[in-house]
């Protein structure tokens, strides 16, 4: 096809260049030939006329004295002698009145002949001239003379001359045709070669090739011209190209579609994601190609698309394979120069297998907000359930302080009236029998008191304020017969720092361990108890750490140093439980619950309690206690 | 000497207030009533409580907080809006130390609260003491309805 265009091109440049030389060339020959041919025939009759007339003049002066003198026969002699001019076919003299008077040649056939006439004058017949001559005698005219002419023999030579001159227009023109088929060259091969560079360049998309540039004119411009577009075409062409290769690399499938939705451009990621070859996907409408199945109605999206020149959306698509795919999908609208949408550039980008886990997560998701709430109706019901059991609980501690107490205050009192009422009558072994009666039923009370104390340490609501501790062993120390002279010795090695707490659980806490201090000592020695205050042991108190009411920053450890019976390593963690108790009852009295309290109670004002101690050598107990800050 | 009204329910506290009373020699004679309702009954004299010679009104009520029938706290509420024994001193006497006993039981118009001690001898100190301050120091409200009665006449 492209073959038959340029062969015909090429025909028709060269083609065009010779027919217009050789019309030319037959224009100018034919104009002078023609010019030539009538030159010839104007000086022919010019030439035939001229000497006809003088021939006549001649004729008609010699003739003028045998007419005068009415001699036929020497007017007829002078008219034989034009035998000797073959072209003259005959003459005939007239005499003043018109009458033949002499007549050559001598059968001449009498019809046709010209009237005669007076005034000079010749006549151009088809094949023959003729030409009156009139005779004068002393200036007047006295008769006619008529020469006929026979051009035959002019004619004859007129055709040699045009045959001659056609001959020459046909030996020109051959010679015109040749030069101008050598000569149009010049022009015409510039321009094939260039016709036949541009089609090499537009038939292998070469743009590498050059076209030679052959003369320095007109198209040695356009060569160079030329030549210059195709190396701007062919770095056009290599940006593209790295372009493409760049978009290649792409994970997306990138491709263009035309006006009516046809691709026209398909990256490699588009071939990894849908499984098409360019050559496959090519032309053919995407939409049929990939089965896509819109989010929206297609109109809408297309009109989105239209107005905003942007749209982006989830297509569900088949790959080659026929499995579905879900892609997130960018459009954006390439208008052409009247506003038109002209293409449609495509990413497209797979996120079937995101998707997927979406849905996973998601469901995910939900199942854990389910437990989530499951979770949280557990608690709130376990809360509830909690709180109930609280409640029960401190109706139970109510129930104990009111009415089991009771029972044993009675039994008290009823064991020590009837020792001093009857105190005779039972012996000295029955009022042994209502002291143990006594005794129990006041441990027992003790108990109860100190589980209550135990229940309302932990449930108490944690209000902190700042306590003045060396007031406050004061005021216990006070409180207790058993920690003052004589029974014991306290001394407070002042002074102790305000610390932050809850005044009446921290004065349990106190109590209980000065009372256990002068409690646990061995028989025969006075107790001998000593309060000081210290360093909290991992975290030393400097200006640096003070920061009031952050717990655990500002801690002091207030030690309780005793000179008792002192307690066994392997017991010194099991004495803060509730209802632990390293002595044997019979040996020392208590409810085992009194350092329960106290590490309760501690904890819960954000400090905690410890013990140092040797077995006989005593023990030192001590709180560690937020340092309250000191009013200046 | 005017009564004093023990409302008690438990007998072997009521055997050992008897006892403490005599041993601290409290002089006002101890009438005790065994639940709220009595206590009710016997101030506002109904039934037999009528017999103003048998059953006095009292100076001063000494009251359990947990009771049959009526609660302690019950009977003082119903004591305060009581117009001839609206005045009349109401102490609980209890084994309950909560708090919020002891709020509600000066809410209601309690005058004193006192937790029962463990020991009878402590039960003897502490009537010593409420003679002393009750009995010896404190002056008593009027008869209000005499009072009224007077002002009207």
């Amino acid at each position: 096809m492209k073959q038959i265009l340029a062969s015909k091109q090429q025909t028709s440049i060269r083609g065009r260049l010779l027919s217009i030389m050789l019309f030319t060339s037959a224009v100018v020959l034919a104009a002078t030939s023609i010019a030539f041919v009538v030159y010839e025939v104007a000086n022919f009759r010019a030439q035939v006329l001229q000497h006809l007339r003088t021939l006549a003049a001649v004729i008609a002066d010699n003739s003028a004295v045998p007419l005068s003198f009415n001699n036929q026969a020497t007017a007829q002699e002078i008219l034989l002698a034009l035998k000797s001019e073959p072209t003259i076919t005959a003459a005939i003299l007239y005499d003043a009145d018109g009458k033949l008077f002499a007549s050559y040649p001598p059968g001449l056939d009498r019809a046709n002949l010209p009237r005669p006439m007076e005034s000079k004058g010749h006549r151009f017949l088809r094949d023959a001239l003729w030409v009156f001559q009139p005779v004068y005698q002393e200036g007047k005219p006295i008769g006619t003379l008529y020469l006929r002419s026979s051009l035959a023999e002019q004619y004859h030579r007129l055709s040699q001359y045009a045959l001659i001159a056609l001959v020459i227009l046909v030996v020109s023109f051959g010679a015109a045709a040749f030069l101008s088929s050598v000569l149009q060259k010049r022009i015409s091969e510039p321009v094939l070669t260039l016709t036949r560079t541009a089609l090499q360049v537009a038939e292998r998309e070469d743009y590498s090739l050059r076209a030679p540039k052959v003369t320095t004119d007109e198209v040695g411009v356009l060569t160079d011209a030329f030549n210059r577009m195709l190396a701007q075409t062919q770095e056009h062409q290599a940006r593209l190209g790295e372009q493409a290769r760049l978009l290649d690399l792409s994970f997306d499938a990138i491709f263009v579609l035309d006006a009516e939705r046809k691709v026209i451009y398909w990256n490699r990621g588009a071939v990894e994601m849908y499984g098409y070859s360019a050559s496959e996907a090519l032309g053919r409408n995407i939409d049929d190609l990939l089965k896509t199945v819109f989010p929206d109605d297609r109109q809408k999206i297309f009109a989105h698309l239209n107005r905003d020149g942007r749209w982006f959306g989830e297509l569900r698509q088949n790959r080659k394979d026929g499995t579905q795919l879900v892609a997130i999908s960018r459009w954006a609208l390439d208008r052409d120069a009247a506003g038109k949408p002209a293409a449609v550039l495509e990413t497209n980008n797979d996120i079937t297998d995101r998707k997927r886990t979406e849905d996973e997560l998601s469901k995910a998701q939900a199942e854990l907000r389910e437990h989530a709430q499951n979770l949280e109706a557990t608690v709130q019901e376990r809360t509830a359930r909690l709180r109930e059991t609280i409640g029960e609980l401190e109706a139970f501690s109510y129930s104990i302080s009111h009415d089991m107490r009771a029972p044993l205050r009675a039994m008290t009192a009823y064991a020590k009236a009837l020792g001093e009422d009857f105190g005779e009558q039972v012996g000295a072994d029955g009022k042994a029998y209502l002291d143990q009666i006594i005794s129990a039923s006041t441990r027992m009370d003790q108990l109860i008191t100190d589980v209550l104390h135990y229940s309302r340490v932990t449930r108490s609501p944690k209000l902190l304020e700042s306590v003045d501790l060396q007031k406050l062993v004061a005021e216990i120390v006070a409180q207790f017969p058993q920690l003052q002279e004589p029974a014991a010795t306290v001394t407070i090695e002042g002074p102790l720092p305000p610390v932050l707490g809850d005044r009446a659980s921290l004065g349990q806490c106190v109590s209980n361990l000065l009372t256990n201090g002068a409690k646990f000592v061995a028989p025969g020695i006075k107790p001998v108890i000593r309060v000081h205050a210290g360093k909290a042991s991992n975290q030393p108190i400097t200006v640096e750490n003070r920061q009031p009411g952050s717990a655990g920053q500002n801690m002091v450890r207030i030690w309780f140093e005793d000179n008792g019976i002192g307690i066994a390593h392997q017991d010194l963690t099991r004495i803060f439980g509730i209802f632990e108790r390293v002595h044997p009852r019979e040996i020392f009295e208590g409810t085992r619950i009194g350092l329960a309290i106290v590490r309760k109670a501690v904890e819960r004002m954000g400090g905690s309690v410890g013990v140092e101690s040797d077995p006989g050598k005593g023990s030192r107990f001590w709180l560690e206690l937020q340092v309250a800050e000191q009013k200046q | 000497m005017k009564a004093v009204l023990l409302v008690e329910d438990e007998q072997a506290d009521v055997f050992i207030m008897q006892r403490a009373w005599k041993k601290a020699e409290v002089e006002n004679p101890l009438m005790v009533v065994n639940d709220g309702r009595a206590a009710v009954d016997y101030l506002s004299g109904n039934g037999q409580y009528a017999d103003r010679q048998k059953f006095p009104i009292p100076c001063l009520v000494l009251l359990d907080i947990k009771l049959p029938y009526l609660s302690g706290l019950q009977v003082v509420e119903w004591l305060r809006k009581y117009e001839p024994c609206s005045t009349l001193p109401a102490v609980f006497l209890t084994s309950s130390a909560s708090d919020m006993d002891v709020d509600r039981a000066y809410q209601l118009g309690g005058n004193a609260y006192l937790v029962k001690p463990p020991t009878p001898e402590k039960l003897v100190q502490m009537l010593q003491d409420l003679k002393n301050f009750w009995m010896k120091q404190n002056k008593f409200p009027p008869d209000v309805l005499s009072l009224r009665n007077s002002a009207a006449a």
